[in-house]
Parts: C-alpha cells; sequence; structure tokens
C-alpha cells in the first residue's frame, strides 16, 4: 500500500528520521508510536509528502509519492490533521458535499455516497447542525465522515487510505473508543488506515500493526502483539514498565 | 421523520428562490430610480421628449449600468478576498490595488494640470494611469508576498498595508507640489463620482465584472476549501497556490476598471458580503449570486442619492459609502473583538 524505503530527514543538525523503512499494509490499521520528538509527525509528514527526505523514497501503490497529481491522490488518500479545521458556520452536509466535489458525478450521486456515510458514522441526528455548533467528539467524528465521503468510490473503499495525526488528543475515553470502532469499520470496508497515536493502550488494543519510533530510527514494526513487548517499550520510552495480558477480554496493557 | 439531504436540497432551493425574487425586485427598482431621479426627474410612464430620451439613453442608463457593475464587481472581489484571506475584514482596499489606482490617478491630474493636454486626452488619460497604478500596486504585491511559488495570507495582507503606507506617502508629496485647483480635483475624484460614464467605459467595466463573475463561480467549491484551510485544500485536490493567483489578479483587475473611471468607492466590498452572509450562511455558490445582486442595488441607490440630496449639484459617492461603512466597519470589529476575547 504505502511503502517507505529509508527515509532520513534533518533540518540543519537535527536529523528528525534516520532511514526509517517499513511497508505499511494493505486492510490494516498501523500505529505510529514513539516518545514526544521521536519523530512521529515528522515521519507522517514524509507518508503524505508535505515534507521531501533528504535521502529514499516513499511509493504509494507502487508510484514514487512525487508522481502522482494532486487529483488522484485526493481521490486515494485522505488526511485528518490533529487540531481539525477552520470550523465555517457550514451545516455538516454541505461540508461532507464538498469532499465530493473531485469526483465527476451527478448531484444525487454525491448525494447518496455522502448519505451512506452518515449513515455509517451514526449522524444522522447533526447531520443539518453547522460545524460550529459541535462539540470536540462530534467534529471529530464529522472530520471521520468528510475523509470517508472524500474516498469512497462507488461505495467502496478498497485500496484507500486515512492518515490520522493524534485524533484521540481532544477526546476522552469513551469518545476515542468510539472513533477506533469507526476506523474499524473503515477498514471492514476496504480501506486502510495509518494513525499517530500518544495513547499506547489505545493503539494496543485497536492496532493491528504497530511502529515503534525512538530518535527518528525505527526501534521495531510489525504486528501488535509482536512488537508490543516490555522490553521494546521499555527501550523506546526509557521507562521500567510492564505489559499486562488480560486473558479474560484478549487485551494488552502497559503500565509502570 | 428525519428527511434526507435531496429534500433538504429543494426545501433549501425554494427558501433562496423567494429571496432571489425579492433582491431583484430591488435591483430593479433602484435602476428604475437611477433612470428617473437627478436634475431633472423623468416620468416614465409619460410621453419622452428628444431631450429626456437623450438624458436617459446617453447618460443615465450607462450609468445605471456602471453603478450596477462596479457595486457587484467590488462586492464580488470583497467576498473572494474575504474567503482567501480567511479574514473576514478583507475588502479589495486592503491589498493596496485602490491606493495604487489612487496614486496614478492623482499624477495624472498633477501632470495634465501642469501641461497643455487636449481635453479629449485628458479624458482617458486619468482613468489610464488609474489602470497602470493598480496594476503596478498588483505586480508588487504579488513579488513581495510571493515566496517560493505559494503567497501567505499573512505576509499578502502585511504587503497590502506596506503598499496602502508607500501611495499615501507619494500622494502626500503630489498633494504638496500641487497648486490649489488640482488638489481639489484629486481630492473630488479621490471621493468617487459616477458622472461622466458613457457606454464605452459602462459596457468595459459589466464585461469584466460578468468575466470574474464566471471565475469566481466556476472555482467555488475549491475557493470554499481554500477558505476552510489550504492544506485541507491541498489534500482534496485543489491547486492552492495556482487558485490564488487566479483570483488575486482577477480581483485586482476588477479593482482597477471599478477604480479607475469612477474613483474610490469604499466599504461596498466590506460590507455587502457581510450583510449576505447573515441573510444565507457561507455556502459561495448560493452567495455569490446574492452579493452580485445587492452589490449593484447598493452603490446604484447610493448613487440616486448623491444625485438627489443636494440638486442639482452631485454629493460625492464615496461619502455616502463611507458614511453607511465605518458604522458597520466599528461594530464588525466590536463583534470579532467580543469572539476573539471568548475565544
Amino acid at each position: 500500500m504505502l511503502d517507505c524505503h529509508n527515509i532520513s530527514y534533518s533540518i540543519g543538525k537535527n536529523t528528525l528520521l534516520r532511514y526509517v523503512s517499513w511497508q505499511f499494509a494493505q486492510g490494516k490499521i498501523t500505529s505510529i508510536i514513539g516518545a514526544n520528538g521521536a519523530g512521529k509527525s515528522t515521519l507522517l509528514k514524509g507518508l503524505l509528502g508535505i515534507v521531501k527526505p533528504d535521502v529514499g523514497r516513499v511509493d504509494f501503490q507502487g508510484v514514487a509519492l512525487s508522481e502522482w497529481t494532486l487529483q488522484e491522490l485526493a481521490l486515494r488518500r485522505a488526511y485528518m490533521a490533529q487540531h481539525g479545521t477552520q470550523r465555517l458556520a457550514l451545516p455538516v452536509v454541505e461540508y461532507l458535499l464538498l469532499a465530493r466535489v473531485h469526483y465527476t458525478e451527478s448531484q444525487s450521486s454525491a448525494e447518496q455516497h455522502v448519505q451512506h456515510v452518515i449513515n455509517e458514522l451514526d449522524l444522522i441526528a447533526m447531520m443539518f447542525k453547522r460545524l460550529d455548533e459541535l462539540s470536540g467528539g462530534e467534529y471529530q467524528r464529522v472530520e471521520l465522515a468528510r475523509a470517508w465521503c472524500q474516498l469512497l468510490d462507488h461505495q467502496q473503499l478498497d485500496g484507500k487510505l486515512l492518515l490520522l495525526d493524534e485524533p484521540g488528543s481532544a477526546l476522552d475515553i469513551n469518545q476515542s473508543q468510539k472513533l477506533y470502532q469507526y476506523l474499524r469499520k473503515f477498514v471492514a470496508a476496504g480501506g486502510s488506515v495509518i494513525v499517530v497515536e500518544h495513547d499506547l493502550n489505545v493503539a494496543a488494543k485497536y492496532c493491528d500493526e504497530m511502529l515503534l519510533l525512538k530518535q527518528g530510527q525505527c526501534l521495531a514494526a510489525g504486528k501488535t502483539n509482536e512488537v508490543f513487548t516490555q522490553t521494546n517499550l521499555n527501550q523506546c520510552f526509557n521507562v521500567n514498565g510492564q505489559v499486562v495480558h488480560d486473558e479474560k477480554r484478549g487485551v494488552m496493557s502497559f503500565s509502570l | 421523520m428525519q428527511i434526507n439531504i435531496a429534500q433538504w436540497r429543494i426545501a433549501q432551493q425554494q427558501r433562496f428562490r423567494t429571496l432571489h425574487l425579492w433582491l431583484a425586485g430591488v435591483l430593479v427598482l433602484s435602476v428604475m430610480l437611477s433612470l428617473t431621479q437627478g436634475a431633472m426627474a423623468i416620468d416614465l410612464l409619460d410621453a419622452l421628449s428628444e431631450l429626456e430620451q437623450r438624458i436617459i439613453t446617453e447618460i443615465r442608463a450607462p450609468r445605471a449600468l456602471m453603478t450596477v457593475a462596479t457595486g457587484a464587481g467590488l462586492a464580488i472581489c470583497g467576498l473572494v478576498l474575504q474567503a482567501i484571506c480567511r479574514n473576514p475584514l478583507a475588502d479589495p482596499g486592503l491589498v493596496g490595488v485602490a491606493s495604487g489606482a489612487a496614486l496614478f490617478a492623482s499624477l495624472a491630474i498633477l501632470l495634465s494640470s501642469s501641461m497643455v493636454i487636449n481635453a479629449t486626452l485628458t479624458l482617458f488619460f486619468i482613468p489610464a494611469m488609474a489602470f497602470v497604478g493598480a496594476a503596478l500596486a498588483l505586480f508588487l504585491l504579488l513579488a513581495i508576498a510571493n515566496y517560493k511559488g505559494s503567497i501567505n495570507t499573512l505576509v499578502l495582507i502585511l504587503s497590502g498595508v506596506a503598499i496602502n503606507a508607500g501611495a499615501a506617502t507619494l500622494l502626500g508629496l503630489i498633494t504638496f507640489v500641487a497648486d490649489d485647483n488640482t488638489l481639489r480635483l484629486i481630492t473630488f475624484w479621490q471621493l468617487g463620482s459616477y458622472s461622466g460614464i458613457d457606454w464605452s467605459k459602462a459596457l468595459l467595466a459589466g464585461t469584466l465584472v460578468l468575466i470574474a463573475l464566471c471565475v469566481f463561480w466556476r472555482h467555488a467549491n475549491a475557493i470554499m476549501l481554500l477558505q476552510i484551510g489550504e492544506q485541507h485544500a491541498r489534500f482534496q485536490g485543489v491547486h492552492v497556490d495556482k487558485l490564488k493567483r487566479v483570483l488575486l489578479i482577477t480581483v485586482a483587475f476588477v479593482t482597477a476598471i471599478c477604480v479607475c473611471f469612477t474613483g474610490i468607492v469604499g466599504f461596498v466590498g466590506l460590507v455587502v458580503p457581510h450583510i449576505c452572509r447573515m441573510l444565507v450562511g457561507t455556502q459561495l455558490r448560493i452567495l455569490l449570486p446574492i452579493v452580485t445582486i445587492v452589490g449593484g442595488a447598493l452603490v446604484t441607490l447610493a448613487d440616486v442619492a448623491a444625485r438627489v440630496i443636494i440638486v442639482p449639484a452631485e454629493l460625492p459617492i464615496g461619502l455616502l459609502t463611507s458614511a453607511l461603512g465605518v458604522p458597520f466597519f466599528l461594530w464588525l470589529i466590536l463583534r470579532e473583538k467580543r469572539r476573539f476575547s471568548h475565544a
């Protein structure tokens, strides 16, 4: 899906990324985990093409990122920024319809797609509310719906990629859990997700794969249950904690 | 029972259709007033004398077209600039284009007073110079604000402030060297007037405003994405830098044409988009036609008022629009201030 080959990036004498390589898998949620300043956001920017790596390259669906046109990328890849966007006094429906402008389709087709996403994400109650009237959690869900609308093609999400930068930072436990349940729905519909997540336990519970970053280097990457080990996490965060397996509920968590 | 999107859209369209009809009525009414009122009141229902016919077809009709065109033009430019700058206080005067035009028009008035230029040439000399000034201000603006092919909005506004300041300084210099009579002419030009408009000028302005309207309409969705955020627009496939350049050049052309024939008719680009947003919200495809109509009607009515308040003389129209615009501007700032302090 998205492959990065040996990417390095530095600003002045600061090396932010050192030879990071990983093939992000299709149909999975992959989390990018690391301490503050480990280069998570920089890696995400590299994957998005906002930051051009000094060395190495990023391929999206087998083609170098730089060779895609903006429109082609917009049809296949969506991004949810950490703090969202400026909220206009615009009804949710209009905002979602705007995400369809790069498709050549009839008005009714656009409306059908948007309606489908609204149903999938249980947004019916707020579809005619204005963006600037929503709560933080509601707004995050609308943003997810926007990305979903942007990518949905003939009611399908096959081969589509969603990138998120710390989506849970403004959400409480309940809202964050809901968000990940919707992300699981997104993956079940054929999409792939890459998410920068600061909450280890949320990542362990909902993400299929995990990439640990330390000082710009990839410390470990792979299936979440293989990467989420005591040794890896202690090394990654410079702490002395424990991984606890809750066999009954089938979840892992890390605590100090 | 929850309504679906299609039903909602139809309800919206019906709502706006009524509003469109009302506003179109106001526009027609203001054009009728513009044709009939003035130094000589003409009743269109009576049989018209030859003189009355000539007054209408050769003086008042082109003048009415010009007021509608420039009012609409300034208003849609304000609307688009506010979207590009993501700043509700933006207006065509803000980016320095209008003051560039004013500077060069004043220079033209100064030159034509000190040199012997024949009268018909003077008629074109001043607007032509105003246009050159507006174009120069635009190129200067793009040159300063452009950084590696992209235009930062904050830098754009600061560049506008710098250009305005530079133009004001040079204008001060012109004022200093000008004699009393020239000074009077310069001052009057800056206050704005729609007298002396003929068909060629009105049609030129009308055509350009129509083209600008088409450009803005075509890019309406992209402009909305841009208003939400530049990165947001880019990730949704919008070539942000190209779009901004196209929009800015269009805005500058329209402002230049509006200002060069009529002087500065201030605050239209600020006031009209705001009133319309209060009526219909932020959806650009709904706003554009409404802003066009309201802008055209407002300036036409202001021009009528300018003509009838002190018959047979004419009040400078810029005074009227400013008298209307300044309190509105203050109210906007107060409202924004309250919002910012709550944030």
